[in-house]
């Protein structure tokens, strides 16, 4: 089974990193080889693989080694650029341990385990809100954070749990998987921070460690959304229930992501809220994704999943190098900035391309085609659509800024370009010389490396955004099987009557928030989602119509 | 099977209840412990006698992460807001409905007694996880929510795997390590528990005035003919020199704030109290301190101190990671000071 070293070394070098946490190198240098492993590991991982647990199973899929593998590796490149900018010593292990989690997460087919696992993840990854010197404040944001992922966790397994079984005469009632469906669907919103519950990000982003705002706003409950993609693709999507207030619902939460998220970032003056609510804005793509309850959705959804962490991961990073290098996170005080750091001003032109798109990128047309998928035409769409590129106002503001007149305390910023430290020969000799000159050679190039580190990110994002390294293909990639049916409807008894919806049931259009109907045609590369299809001992008692096949 | 399902249901919303109430942490905690390792026999059938083991092993050690904490702080919490009946009325309700809306409109494949503790574990919490001024609570409060939706999903659908009993041990460490490791911190910052600069609740309902640190927060407060013994007479000692507001001219014809009494409820009342200064005359710089045998030693508190609106704590508290109005630290390597908790 190609998953276990994965977990072996996430788990094993993230215990071990936190228990010899007092021996700071120590447990530097098991954290950042932890993470070359871990690395290593999720692209050994062999898509189709599996392990049994008793009667559990874990199983590897294309797209939990795509998302271990990113999130491994960026995770090593942050640490890296984090050791040279603004360093959390908790963060080689909190990256490992919810890494692991998530990979546990990802294998795993039956949801109700898997939202147990990310749970457990999420709480990891959360340590690293945590800094010194500790106050009050910060106390208080680490304890939203955990609220929200509890109760998020609670509420998600209540919803998945009501169906998770033969229903019986209960199968008749779209309620009751409109309920499920919604109580899922807002905890992928509580998680996410997604306007209105967006409250505790917005502390967080305030608070936390900007370093690790990528774990904890973006990897973490990425995952989580996969999760509850996979389990909508199963249980709620082949059903074609009437859910449209619980659509509109989800509907309405990601379209007020996507424009007001765009317009707090664009107000903000701290880079953190800028990061923070970017997030928070690309993250109703997914959630107008969670919204459109159709296996068309599959690809497009898991394919923006990648682009928007690796995007959101590479900006935060940007975000800490600009801090770090300026003395400011305040965006009227960083003017020259890009004349002072090209390699940073490159970085962030990457960045909005890979968060936005061009025509042509897969970025560009995921985000279309979830708007297509979720929205039928109307000045709602038009307002999602103009949302989604208003990104490009707190980018070009923060653009513009750069290529103003230099500020003092940008020009007091160290500079780009590679220096060499001023040889002292009354150093010690041997290793230990070397080890002093290398960090002497380390500190004298923390801006380089630090610019090298997000160009890196960046670059990997817009490949990322472009299509490349295999992400459509294994966003098309079917979710793990649960060893059991674990959903929902069963067949009735022969006699009782079909439950297929009657013409006064069938959605009424709405003038605001109608979710378009099932666009006949696909991305070139959307495939079939196999989870949409009901388990062959399963049998809806809804009759599903030509629009719940596959579109080829 | 069912007088254990029971058996394992009342004790697990009555662990729940202590945790949730209980002013001595250390009580709560047990409580907390007692629920947590009751919860997994609330099964039909019931799982393996691994699964079993491990979640127990899971809440052992899961406690024992909080505890560490706890020894070493004054471990007295905030406690129930509404009393320890008022829980128990709820919780009871909640079981009720819990146990008479199992499977929640058609058959469970798991026992009635799972979604009534369940049910009712999530009522308990509600109350913590809204308010949330006392980390440890917030942290009990959370273990206890997802252990009761946890009670839910094995009530509607059935006895979990073995993986994900060992999944859910998982969570119950991270949980309760978690709220352990908030709990560190907190203590850190604050020295105690609370996160809100709030006056501890000293009088419950008006009547029944409790210790700073209560024996036990398993003794209802109203319950009867429970008084603890009075102390034997302490000498008197000389009072401590007061601060006056400020300094005056010996002919000023307005009377001398002086100090006042500690506001020692925060019910009815309390604002206006805390808004009308209490006039006293100051004491004799070297004479007795007023007050019988039986009265404790009130400290002295400024009246201008008491007019000062209560604030924040997390508000008062100047952002410490904000560089924007201060320079930002120098980056640093691994071998230099840096940035993590305790």
């Amino acid at each position: 089974m190609s998953l276990l070293p994965f977990l072996a070394v996430a788990f094993g070098a993230a215990a071990l990193a936190m228990l010899v946490r007092d021996y700071r190198r120590l447990s530097l240098a098991i954290g950042l080889l932890g993470l070359v492993s871990a690395t290593i590991a999720s692209l050994a991982i062999v898509p189709g693989d599996r392990l049994t647990v008793g009667p559990g199973r874990l199983e590897a899929t294309e797209f939990g080694r795509l998302f271990l593998a990113l999130g491994c590796s960026t995770g090593l490149i942050v640490a890296v650029t984090g050791l040279a900018t603004a360093w959390q010593r908790n963060l080689p292990a909190a990256l490992l341990g919810g890494f692991g989690a998530l990979g546990l997460a990802l294998s795993i087919g039956d949801p109700l385990i898997a939202i147990v696992a990310i749970l457990g993840g999420a709480l990891v990854g959360s340590l690293v809100t945590l800094v010194r010197p500790v106050s009050a404040r910060n106390v208080q944001v680490a304890s939203r954070e955990f609220r929200a992922i509890a109760v998020a966790g609670a509420l998600a397994l209540v919803g998945m749990a009501w169906i998770a079984r033969p229903l019986g005469p209960l199968a008749q009632e779209p309620t009751v998987f409109g309920l499920a469906y919604l109580a899922v669907a807002l905890a992928a919103a509580i998680r996410f921070g997604e306007i209105p519950f967006h409250r505790w990000a917005a502390r967080l982003a305030d608070s936390a460690p900007e370093i690790a705002l990528p774990l904890l706003l973006a990897w973490a409950p990425a995952a989580f959304a996969v999760v509850a993609l996979a389990w909508m693709d199963r249980s709620i999507a082949p059903l074609l229930l009437p859910l449209d207030i619980e659509r509109a619902t989800v509907l309405a939460v990601g379209i007020m992501s996507i424009v007001l998220g765009a317009a707090a970032a664009w107000l903000q003056d701290d880079l953190e809220h800028v990061v923070g609510y970017s997030i928070v804005q690309d993250a109703g793509f997914v959630m107008l994704g969670l919204a459109i309850l159709d296996p068309s959705a599959w690809q497009p959804t898991r394919t923006w999943i990648l682009v928007f962490v690796v995007a959101k991961t590479a900006f935060a990073t940007w975000a800490v190098a600009v801090r770090t290098r300026f003395g400011t996170r305040r965006i009227p005080e960083l003017n020259g900035w890009a004349r002072r750091s090209p390699g940073l001003a490159i970085g962030l032109v990457a960045i909005v391309v890979a968060t936005i798109g061009l025509p042509g990128l897969i970025a560009w047309d995921v985000r279309g085609r979830l708007i297509d998928l979720s929205l039928t035409a109307g000045p709602v769409r038009l307002l999602v659509t103009v949302g989604g590129l208003a990104s490009l106002a707190y980018y070009g503001r923060i653009g513009l800024s750069g290529i103003r007149a230099t500020s003092a305390l940008v020009a007091a910023g160290a500079t780009e370009r590679p220096t060499r430290p001023l040889s002292d020969d009354s150093g010690p000799d041997g290793l230990a010389g070397i080890e002093e000159r290398a960090v002497r050679l380390w500190r004298a190039n923390r801006a380089p490396i630090a610019s090298v580190g997000v160009l890196v990110l960046a670059l990997t994002a817009v490949s990322v955004a472009a299509g490349g390294l295999g992400g459509p293909a294994a966003a098309a990639a079917p979710a793990p099987e649960p060893v059991a049916p674990t959903e929902t409807f069963i067949a009735l008894p022969s006699g009782e009557p079909s439950t297929e919806p009657s013409p006064s049931t069938e959605p009424s259009p709405s003038p605001s928030l109608t979710p378009s109907p099932t666009s006949p045609t696909s991305l070139p590369t959307a495939q079939p989602s196999p989870t949409a299809l009901p388990s062959p001992t399963a049998t809806p008692t809804v009759k599903p119509s030509s629009a719940a096949t596959p579109s080829p | 099977m069912s007088a254990l399902l029971d058996v394992a249901a009342v004790v697990t919303v009555a662990g729940a209840l202590v945790a949730i109430t209980g002013r001595d942490a250390r009580i709560a905690l047990i409580g907390l412990v007692v629920a947590l390792v009751a919860a997994p026999f609330l099964a039909d059938p019931l799982p393996g006698l691994s699964s079993i083991g491990i979640r127990a092993v899971a809440a052992l050690l899961g406690g024992y992460l909080l505890f560490m904490v706890l020894r070493d702080t004054t471990a007295v919490t905030r406690g129930s807001l509404v009393g320890l009946p008022a829980e128990t009325l709820g919780a009871a309700a909640a079981f009720v409905i819990g146990y008479g809306t199992a499977g929640l409109g058609s058959a469970p494949l798991g026992p009635a007694a799972a979604s009534a503790a369940g049910f009712a574990l999530a009522v308990i919490a509600v109350a913590p996880i809204v308010r949330g001024a006392d980390v440890f609570r917030l942290g009990v409060a959370l273990a206890i929510l997802v252990t009761g939706a946890e009670l839910v999903r094995v009530g509607l659908a059935g006895t979990p795997t073995p993986l994900e009993e060992l999944v859910t041990s998982g969570l119950t460490i991270g949980l309760m390590g978690t709220a352990a490791v908030l709990c560190l911190n907190a203590v850190a910052a604050t020295g105690g528990l609370a996160l809100r600069n709030e006056p501890r609740r000293s009088v419950l309902f008006e009547a029944h005035q409790i210790a700073p640190t209560a024996p036990s927060s398993l003794r209802p407060s109203w319950r009867p003919g429970r008084r603890r013994p009075a102390r034997p007479a302490r000498p008197a000692r000389p009072a401590r020199p007061t601060r006056l507001p400020e300094a005056r001219p010996v002919d000023d014809p307005r009377p001398v704030t002086g100090p006042a009494q500690t506001v020692l409820w925060s019910g009815a009342g309390a604002e206006e109290s805390r808004a009308t200064p209490t006039q006293v005359e100051p004491p004799p710089a070297d004479g007795p301190s007023e007050g019988g045998a039986e009265a404790e030693p009130t400290p002295t508190v400024d009246a201008a101190e008491l007019l000062a609106p209560t604030t924040d704590a997390a508000e008062t508290d100047a952002p410490t990671t904000d560089t924007a109005e201060t320079p930002a630290p120098a980056p640093d390597d691994p071998a230099a000071p840096e940035a993590d908790p305790p």
